[in-house]
């Protein structure tokens, strides 16, 4: 499966990246690269074969319905890049 | 040109647990904006999910009102996109848990849906 | 010369006040003070010192533990509070943590002291420190070359002697190849046996965290104070923590060793594959029995990674996109240029392409192909595993097929990705590996890996450390130490 720039280009918007005209080129070449090293993979036969989505036999672990936390906002709005009122600011969203 | 209605209704039910689904934080009604969102809640580098037992109780006995097929295995799936009211840039969902598939509940909303369609022709 | 001591050692001269830590703490920061080696992104001098002064009270007091007062090297993946968390990238570099990592909070009660965060490939994306936004990491034995990666930092840190013990973390052998180009001892253990809580999350099914440093001794006493349950970790597993200092000195007469084929084949470097065999006949001549086994699906460990790393590691970085804390780019325009930039000018060029690859084979209608099929591939690899345990305790065989590299060397992706072919099935499985070094080549380090089956840290250690009784190659310095 190879990808051409346009697709490339798709993926960036998906992912929130800018890829400029220039890089676009470049990017592809260097993606598509990494795609023929997957596509060892159509080699190997897996009907039959469940997925691994981790490595341990287990079940979600569950957490007792307990308010365990306590207000540290200050803390966290301290380190954030813009915030106002006690909310994090963004442009606008909604015109 | 004949038009066919086709309504869907999409129902979100807060359930009414202390602490939030993912993490320990209070879901209590009323208080400063961002005071009851902790740092798991907030996506921070290195935060994760730990899933409210309750939430999960409370989800089932709605299943079992209904009469719903209850799922022995579910899996959550996550959901990416990017919005700022979204920290992690993802939703984690649970689609498996039961399947409201010809209940009673999803056979009384049809007869409700025949009702008001046929008012409105 | 203090620095030259090893965890145990300076565990032994605290208690018998024959330095204090606040000695010990000075002596190692003039040490980092003078490296030219780029390990360390932050020093935290005051921290230390203040650390330091506290474990000397404990230690007075008689009421410290066998780890207060050593000083140690953090990674920059584990979250500090008060204390800059990069994980090696410009997009953190604003990032002051408000809270502690599991695993920080463990090692500080402990009492132990944090010298700094080392220097890593970006989001632990890397096998060469080279991707880092803070300038590439030297390695220690030959100032040209790689320390290897991720924790490139943490692993030159140990073999310059600028911290006796060091965080590590690995995702796909970033814990044991960084060892092994640097002739230092690393494990990673079972995954879940270390909390992931406030570890920033590359790929959350396979990352762990895990010590580095100049013994597997040392590897022990550690990994008792780094293991065990956290609750607000859903993947920690509920398992007791064994003593795994108790059964060090126990005879491997007896112990079944696996040597894969299918990792003796072209792509290993003559001279290590040398050296490799010379150090399994150290473990027969101690009573261990030697056999040929198969992992018929090795060679799909480079492509079923690949995959499901980069989809993983989409997901996980979502979160960086310059709204609640991090770096945010000058004046957005619009919600979307925020993100946009944001994240451009935030994030390296390999993270890019990972986040990409991820992107696109979690997208509709790729899912199956890729991301569904390499889960699939990565069932087929566990189960090979899973069969050779069944006829033997331990697997060995080389970290890397090749020694430490020239920096600037590897410009391509798929040819870095290539050199993990030998580290990476051990995390697609969960199990715990050590990489303990074992002679040179070409006057490089090298490095032998035992992988073990789940759970079997002890046996690992066990018989690493009867091998380091034996030899010395991990007492080896690098000139002018």
């Amino acid at each position: 499966m190879s990808l051409d720039k346009k697709q490339v280009k798709e993926i960036a918007q998906l992912a929130r990246l800018n890829i400029s005209d220039s890089e676009a080129q470049q990017t592809t070449a260097e993606l598509n690269n990494i795609l023929n090293l997957m596509a060892e993979l159509s080699e190997i036969g897996t009907d039959n074969v469940e997925p691994m989505a981790h490595p341990l036999d287990m079940s979600q672990r569950l957490r007792e319905d307990v308010v365990s936390e306590t207000d540290l906002s200050d803390d966290f709005q301290a380190i954030a890049p813009k915030t106002g009122k006690q909310h994090f600011l963004v442009p606008t969203v909604i015109e | 040109m004949a038009w066919e209605t086709v309504i869907g209704l999409e129902i979100h039910s807060q359930l009414s647990t202390k602490s939030k689904i993912f993490s320990g934080a209070s879901t209590a009604f009323g208080a400063e904006p961002n005071t009851q969102a902790c740092a798991v809640d907030l996506g921070l580098p290195g935060v994760l999910p730990v899933l409210n037992k309750e939430a999960v109780v409370m989800a089932l006995r709605f299943g079992l009102a209904v009469n719903a097929k209850i799922n022995q295995h579910s899996i959550f799936a996550r959901k990416n996109y990017f919005y700022p009211d979204l920290p992690k840039g993802m939703r984690k969902l649970i689609n498996t848990l039961f399947l409201l598939e010809k209940t009673i509940f999803i056979q009384t909303c049809l007869k409700v849906i025949r009702f008001l369609n046929s008012k409105f022709q | 010369m203090m620095h030259k001591f090893s965890v145990s050692e300076l565990s032994n001269g605290l208690k018998n006040r024959d330095f204090s830590s606040i000695e010990l703490t000075q002596h190692y920061l003039k040490r980092i003070d003078r490296s030219d080696l780029n390990a360390f992104i932050t020093v935290t001098d005051e921290l230390a010192l203040s650390q330091a002064r506290a474990a000397d009270a404990k230690l007075a007091s008689g009421s410290g533990s066998v780890l207060t007062g050593i000083p140690y090297a953090h990674k920059d993946i584990f979250c500090t509070k008060g204390v800059k968390t990069s994980a090696g990238s410009k997009i953190l570099d604003p990032f002051i943590s408000p809270y502690d990592a599991t695993l920080t909070h463990k090692l500080n009660m402990e009492g132990m002291v944090m010298l700094g965060k080392t220097n890593m490939d970006e989001f632990a994306m890397g096998s060469s420190n080279e991707n880092s936004y803070y300038g590439p990491v030297k390695n220690p034995w030959d100032r040209k070359k790689v320390p290897g990666g991720s924790s490139g930092g943490s692993a030159a840190a140990v073999a310059a002697r600028l911290s006796a013990f060091a965080t590590g973390t690995d995702t796909g052998g970033s814990i044991r190849q960084p060892a092994s180009l640097c002739g230092i001892t690393g494990l990673k253990p079972t995954y879940g046996r270390i909390s992931r809580y406030g570890m920033i999350a590359y790929a959350s099914s396979l990352d762990q965290a895990g010590p580095i440093t100049q013994s597997a001794e040392d590897a022990a006493l550690v990994l008792n104070a780094m293991a065990g349950f956290d609750d607000k970790d859903s993947t920690s597993v509920n398992k007791d923590v064994p003593d795994y200092t108790e059964n060090l000195n126990n005879s491997i007469k007896g112990l079944k060793i696996g040597i894969p084929k299918e990792y003796f084949s072209e792509g290993l470097d003559d001279g290590i594959a040398k050296v490799i065999l010379q150090s399994i006949k150290e473990f027969e001549s101690m009573g261990a029995t030697v056999e040929e086994v198969s992992l018929p699906n090795s060679a799909y460990a480079v492509p079923t990674y690949y995959i499901v790393a980069p989809c993983e590691c989409s997901s996980n970085l979502s979160r960086l996109d310059g709204v609640r804390y991090g770096y945010r780019c000058d004046n957005p325009v619009d919600l979307n240029d925020l993100y946009l930039r944001s994240r451009s000018e935030g994030f390296g060029e390999e993270v890019k392409r990972r986040i990409m690859i991820g992107t696109y084979a979690l997208s509709a209608g790729y899912y199956d192909a890729y991301y569904l099929k390499a889960q699939k591939v990565r069932q087929l690899i566990s189960e090979d595993f899973k069969k050779v345990f069944q006829k033997v305790d331990v697997i060995m065989g080389p970290v890397s097929p090749t020694t430490a590299f020239e920096i600037g060397a590897i410009k391509d992706s798929v040819s870095m990705y290539l050199a993990d072919i030998y580290t990476l099935s051990v995390n697609l499985a969960g199990l715990p590996g050590i990489s303990i070094p074992v002679g040179f080549s070409n006057n490089l380090p090298v490095g032998l890996q035992m992988i073990g089956n789940y759970w079997s840290e002890e046996i690992l250690l066990n018989t690493a450390h009867l091998f380091q009784t034996q030899t010395d190659w991990h007492v080896r310095l690098p000139e002018n130490t």
